[in-house]
């Protein structure tokens, strides 16, 4: 966290940035359109609804969209910031202007104004005070939306809040939230104010919110990114963690330029070559589908990360055959198994629940469900292919194996939602990592870090005492594979400059 | 000063207008009077442009309208509407001074033109720096007639410039218009629904229905030469209080008493006020007589109730000439 505390402002000041180069975009298209369908009133029904489907996408969705269009990073954030933007500002300006007293326009005319004269100085004065309340509708929404932003590269304070729920930081999701929710207060203010200005003073108004305008985006421009060769794309999660990128820079001195990015969009855009090098998952199906490879972590940074289920204490001793049947899934699955499996979900786009039936029915695992009710078992999961698959598995075993019903929680946003979910009872279990528990959850010492020495059996001891003592949870046996933090690079690319370790890539980078 | 010659505006099928002509000279005040619908507003509008003609031709000023930008025609025509349409966000100094600010006067000037106009139509300095929505409804029409008049246009359309007004402020502020000084070079052309307004306003009255001129002429031809029943169904409803207003002591001259005396201290009323006035004076004095006096011979004669009605009711039998 201490490491990570100068970038508030960096963040902030990007999160400005965001959010007032759309919006004058915004602005900028915005109004003139709004003008143009109060003229033209037979467009004002297509471009109003128009604008008003694009509000209603999911902003997450509608980021998501913007991914094949144009990339990840900062262009494509805008584009859909301005985008979101846009509909209180043209919906606005047209009311505002359709709004004016008709009297007051045909006196304008009858006087011998010309239409130019009746906009400046009649229509839009008239006018501005809604124009100028759809402004303060965008700008808030902005400064909402754009914490999204940092999913694709963008920046901005989102990368604390989403960083901090990956991480279990409370503080670290607070240094995000906390600058947003006020900025927004702050803007929304602002706006007030010089809404509520006597109409005489408009003129005033009209220039110094332009000029505020362009001097708040020229915010974005000043984080000059240091150029280097590579362009890497880091989850929040990993971005923050010891085993993660502040790892690469104490233990390898790896000095590359990087952008935070959504999982889900992370490896497409390493295919695509937006970005060359990735943090990935050694197990994820992608791996597979976008033809990447992973680099050797020949300084051991990463510590394993074996999957285990990790249940409530109080469950198992009131369904002890819970125990032997949940860990019939133990070492039947391997590291390439799952990147098979997980391959088909992420990428053949198979369910997570055919995946998980038909590969139960290969091991002879599968038994129809006995349909009993003798009590309800809630299985939770991350919101990743792997662990919707795993989920499905231990429902289908144990529907098939005992008289209990199960009922599946799936999606659950990150580890700290999921473990929340599960000491506040309500989920009894989901599928764990023994490094997550390890270092995000239990925040081990370096001390005990440095003793244990990434070796995988004494860290599933370790962990699951800990869990035992601490939160009254049981590891259950681990299921096989190990799904740690890995970077990964185009395969061609790393075949062509010969990089098959992070040291290969480091000595890469430092070459001129 | 202002001709149209078959003038005809179709909206569609509609005709709005229908091949109308008149003309209206120099100074003169001409009143398009009709119920709502009958075409008389798209008249006045097409006078500065706002609506264009479908066919036939406007001339002001022995120009074609159609040959001067629609801005210019309107710079040069005063435009008073019903509603005043007084900009909300300018104060009564920057609205006034619109007009000339577009023709680009210099501000002396402006300056000068404006505490004019507060001088002649009997407006307080002080209101300058209102907001339109500061005044009452009768300042803003005062306003919105001042704002028409900033320029000095030597032409006005009025669109029911009274219309908005209540019944008592309207009828004031109708009083003072027909004698302000400002007003007295001005060509007029002036849209009402209202007959009392016509009367008291027109020099000439052209009453229109369905888009077309059913008859055109002074005030007292409507009431004793109607061209036809349509004319006489408009007027009927107020007819006796038509012919009060429009019929003056010297068209009744030998109908009234003969005075025995050239000297009396009866109250006195000049012969060109109309019987009307002379009712009223007669009630507000609790007299039963009034002095007339001849203006050209000089001759004095005495008008009572009695001599007021027989007056009226031979006129109505031989028909006004």
């Amino acid at each position: 966290m201490r490491e990570q505390s100068g970038k508030i402002l960096d963040q902030l000041v990007q999160h400005i940035g965001l959010t007032f180069i759309s919006l004058l975009i915004a602005v900028i298209i915005g109004v003139p359109l709004g003008i143009f369908i109060s003229r033209k009133k037979k467009f004002s029904a297509p471009v109003l609804g128009f604008t008003g489907i694009l509000q209603t996408i999911p902003s997450i969705a509608l980021l998501g969209f913007m991914i094949p269009l144009l990339g990840i990073g900062p262009f494509p954030a805008i584009v859909a910031l301005f985008l979101y933007a846009l509909l209180p500002i043209v919906r606005n300006t047209f009311t505002g202007i359709t709004g004016v007293d008709a009297t007051v326009i045909e006196s304008a005319r009858g006087m011998g104004m010309s239409r130019g004269q009746i906009l400046r100085k009649v229509e839009l004065p008239l006018a501005m005070p809604v124009i100028l309340a759809g402004i303060r509708t965008a700008t808030v929404i902005n400064v909402g939306v754009a914490t999204l932003a940092s999913y694709i590269g963008a920046g901005g304070l989102g990368e604390f809040i989403f960083g901090g729920i990956a991480l279990n930081n409370t503080n670290m999701i607070l240094a995000g939230a906390i600058p947003a929710a006020l900025l927004a207060i702050f803007f929304d203010f602002l706006l007030s104010r010089i809404q509520k200005m006597d109409l005489r003073k408009f003129k005033k108004a009209f220039w110094v919110l332009p000029v505020c305008m362009i001097f708040l985006s020229s915010f974005y421009l000043l984080p000059d990114f240091y150029r280097s060769k590579m362009l890497a794309g880091f989850t929040p999660e990993f971005m923050g963690r010891k085993d993660g990128y502040l790892g690469l820079k104490n233990v390898y001195k790896l000095n590359i330029r990087t952008v935070v990015i959504s999982d889900a969009v992370m490896y497409k855009a390493a295919y695509e070559k937006k970005l060359d090098v990735i943090s990935g998952y050694s197990t994820d199906g992608r791996l597979k589908a976008f033809n990447l490879v992973i680099l050797k972590d020949d300084k051991k940074i990463f510590p394993p990360y074996y999957a285990a289920p990790v249940i409530r204490k109080d469950v198992l001793q009131k369904f002890p055959e819970l125990e032997k049947v949940i860990n019939q899934l133990a070492a039947h699955i391997n590291d390439s198994i799952m990147t098979e499996l997980n391959y088909r979900v992420d990428y053949l786009k198979q369910s997570p629940e055919k995946v998980a039936k038909d590969f139960l029915m290969e091991q002879s695992l599968y038994k129809q469900p006995l349909n009993g009710n003798e009590g309800v078992l809630r299985i939770g999961s991350k919101i990743f292919g792997e662990q919707y698959i795993l989920a499905s598995m231990y429902s289908m075993l144990i529907k098939g194996n005992t008289h209990l019903q199960v009922q599946t929680k799936t999606g659950l946003g990150g580890t700290k939602i999921c473990f929340d979910a599960l000491t506040n009872d309500q989920i009894d279990m989901y599928p764990e990592y023994t490094g997550t528990g390890l270092l995000v959850i239990l925040q081990t010492p370096d001390s005990i870090l440095n003793k244990l020495n990434n070796n995988k059996e004494e860290i599933y001891d370790y962990v699951k005492k800990q869990f035992n003592q601490k939160y009254n949870l049981e590891w259950l046996r681990p299921i096989g594979f190990d799904n740690s933090y890995a970077l990964m690079m185009r395969k061609s690319e790393a075949v062509r400059l010969k990089i098959k370790t992070i040291s290969d890539l480091k000595n890469y980078l430092n070459k001129k | 000063m202002i001709s149209l010659h078959n003038v005809i505006k179709s909206f569609g099928f509609a005709k709005a207008v229908d091949d109308i002509s008149f003309e209206v000279n120099e100074g003169e005040n001409a009143v398009l009077l009709g119920t709502s619908g009958c075409g008389k507003t798209t008249t006045l509008r097409m006078i500065n442009r706002l609506i264009e003609v479908s066919s036939g031709e406007i001339l002001v000023a022995g120009k074609n309208i159609k040959e001067i930008q629609p801005e210019e025609l309107r710079r040069n025509i005063g435009y008073v509407l019903q509603y005043n349409g007084l900009f909300p966000h300018y104060t009564v100094a920057q609205n006034i001074a619109i007009v000339p600010e577009l023709l680009k006067w210099p501000k002396i000037r402006i300056n000068n033109r404006i505490s004019e106009l507060l001088y002649q139509l009997n407006l307080p300095e002080g209101i300058l720096s209102f907001y339109p929505q500061q005044l009452s409804g009768g300042q803003q029409q005062r306003i919105g007639l001042a704002r028409a008049l900033a320029a000095d246009p030597p032409i006005l359309l009025m669109d029911e410039p009274f219309g908005s007004l209540d019944a008592i402020t309207r009828s004031n502020i109708t009083k003072e218009f027909s004698k302000l000084e400002a007003l007295k070079n001005k060509t007029i052309v002036l849209v009402t629904h209202d007959i009392k307004e016509a009367f008291e306003l027109g020099d000439t009255i052209l009453l229109m229905d369905k888009g077309k001129i059913v008859q055109a002429g002074k005030a007292i031809d409507f009431l004793f030469h109607p061209k036809n029943n349509f004319v006489i169904d408009f007027f009927a409803g107020q007819k006796m209080l038509l012919q009060l207003n429009a019929i003056l002591l010297k068209d009744i001259w030998q109908h009234l008493e003969n005075s025995d005396t050239s000297e009396n201290n009866l109250t006195e009323i000049d012969e060109s006020k109309s019987l009307w006035e002379a009712l009223e004076l007669l009630n507000h004095k609790r007299n039963n007589l009034l002095s007339v006096k001849n203006s050209s011979s000089g001759e004095i004669k005495l008008a009572g109730y009695n001599s007021l009605f027989i007056g009226l009711e031979a006129l109505k039998q031989k028909g006004y000439e």
